[in-house]
């Protein structure tokens, strides 16, 4: 027992001169070469780090960027159809409005057409019923019939005329 | 493991014990216990011995009325005339009284110096390493070695000191974690003897401890500081009471520090040596395997201890030079 729980002054003594010239020599000789590396090489990460942050953030904008640019070009896409597609449904109904008013003009015109060949007719039918009955009268006095042939004759130049 | 190399090494051990016993003194004192004998095994001797290997190689170097005496070993000095050994202890040859002071190179000195040689040579290698690998990252050794720095650097000194102080300490306390860490690895070794088990050793980083503190406390925070920190933040006028617990605390520290590692390396290693002790006493080879397998498994617990008292000693002593130099600044951010 009492070995073990002596407190040996010269063994604290030669420990503490042993630890410090531990101390020494670690601190002078050793220590500054291994922290200088893993002070750089801590450095170096940080700074890689650092710049690979500024770089994705770089790229992060340059994507917003282009996102925005692509986003705008869509719009103005559709508004170009939207529009292209207004116009040609107003020159559509343009088209066909004046495709009516075209066929109404037509017609009307048709109308007026068939009104005055109509009138002609009438005005040449009556200009021809007038000559007939003219050469009816003509034909009449120049041959002097007796008043039966008067009226049969009469009535052959009536039947000839179309019925109307 | 290393449990029937234990064995040997004990039975080794007991037999050169026997005949050193024969040997060096004619009062043979054979009513020593197996208790004692184990933890002689454990303590200091004043000849080197690794394992069955017993030399008398270490110099004996004692100051005694008013002069210092040195001799190239133990036998040297028995040869003078001057002093004796008498039950492990050097006595003078006159009056059979211990010397003044004893400051002989001892097992655990010399056990010391081969951890000493061992952390310098690994640490110049690495540094040499260091210093070729630059920026790239480390490998081998290196890196082994890297990582516990950061782990003494991250995990223990900057958690716990604020400020410039855990840079200027770094390399204390990854000497004292080393230090202590291949002192109780030694110590594992079949044979090897455990310097952090004697409470020489552990005083001595405990006073060193004790300095670092006081030391740090006192160039960070200013002497006032110091002072006022006796008190402990309570009011002044308990002060009667308080100044004694802050000082007796001062000392408590270290000493706490000095006993937890001295007691937990030698717990370890007096339950290891008295499983062992324990074929001596059956003398039966029945018993031999459960001794071996728990003998074994002490070792393997053993070397997690080995870390943990490393870690919880820097730790702790990481933690007093924090709270030394951290109340002031808390004092301080109430002042202003």
């Amino acid at each position: 027992m009492q070995d073990i729980m002596n407190v040996n002054p010269g063994l604290i003594f030669w420990s503490l001169i042993n630890f410090s010239i531990l101390l020494f020599i670690l601190s002078k000789f050793a220590f500054p070469a291994m922290k200088k590396s893993l002070q750089s090489r801590e450095e170096g990460i940080k700074n890689a780090i650092d710049e690979a942050n500024a770089l994705n953030e770089k790229a992060q904008k340059l994507l917003a960027e282009s996102q925005e640019k692509l986003d705008n070009a869509q719009k103005e896409v559709s508004e170009i159809l939207s529009s292209a597609k207004n116009l040609a449904e107003q020159n559509i109904q343009k088209a066909n409005e004046e495709a009516e008013k075209n066929k109404h003009q037509k017609i009307e015109e048709a109308k007026r057409e068939i009104e005055r060949s109509k009138n002609d007719a009438i005005s040449q039918l009556r200009n021809e019923v007038a000559d007939l009955v003219v050469t009816a009268t003509e034909k009449i006095l120049e041959t002097k019939l007796d008043k039966d042939s008067h009226l049969k004759l009469a009535k052959e130049q009536i039947e000839k005329l179309p019925k109307n | 493991m290393s449990a029937t190399e234990n064995t040997e090494h004990l039975e080794e051990e007991m037999n050169s014990e026997v005949e050193s016993t024969h040997g060096t003194e004619e009062t043979a004192h054979k009513e020593e216990s197996p208790v004692t004998q184990i933890l002689n095994d454990l303590g200091d001797h004043e000849e080197f011995s690794f394992g069955p290997l017993h030399a008398d190689i270490l110099p004996v170097i004692l100051y005694d009325e008013g002069q210092f005496h040195f001799y190239g070993s133990r036998s040297s000095m028995e040869a003078s005339g001057d002093y004796i050994m008498e039950h492990h202890h050097i006595v003078r040859a006159t009056d059979h009284k211990s010397p003044d002071m004893n400051l002989s190179i001892t097992n655990m000195v010399a056990f010391q110096w081969m951890a000493m040689i061992l952390l310098v040579i690994l640490f110049f290698t690495v540094s040499k390493k260091a210093k070729k690998s630059g920026d790239k990252a480390p490998s081998g050794i290196h890196n082994f070695f890297e990582s516990i720095i950061v782990f003494v650097r991250d995990d223990i000194v900057q958690p716990n000191i604020a400020g410039n102080a855990s840079v200027r300490l770094l390399p204390y306390f990854l000497a004292l974690f080393m230090f202590i860490l291949v002192l109780n690895l030694i110590g594992l070794l079949p044979g090897g003897h455990t310097a952090t088990g004697t409470i020489g050793v552990t005083a001595a980083l405990a006073i060193t401890a004790f300095l670092v503190i006081n030391y740090t406390a006192i160039r960070e925070s200013g002497i006032g500081a110091w002072f006022h920190h006796l008190l402990g933040g309570a009011p002044w006028w308990l002060a009667p009471l308080m100044i004694p617990i802050e000082i007796a605390s001062m000392f408590i520290k270290p000493f706490s520090l000095t006993i937890r590692l001295f007691a937990n390396m030698v717990a370890g290693h007096t339950v290891l040596f008295s499983l062992m002790g324990l074929l001596f006493v059956f003398q039966s080879f029945f018993v031999a395997p459960a001794i071996v397998g728990f003998a074994t498994f002490i070792n393997l617990l053993e070397l997690l201890v080995a870390f943990l008292q490393a870690y919880i000693f820097t730790m702790l002593t990481a933690i007093f030079v924090g709270l030394a130099i951290g109340e002031h600044s808390h004092d301080h951010e109430h002042a202003h």
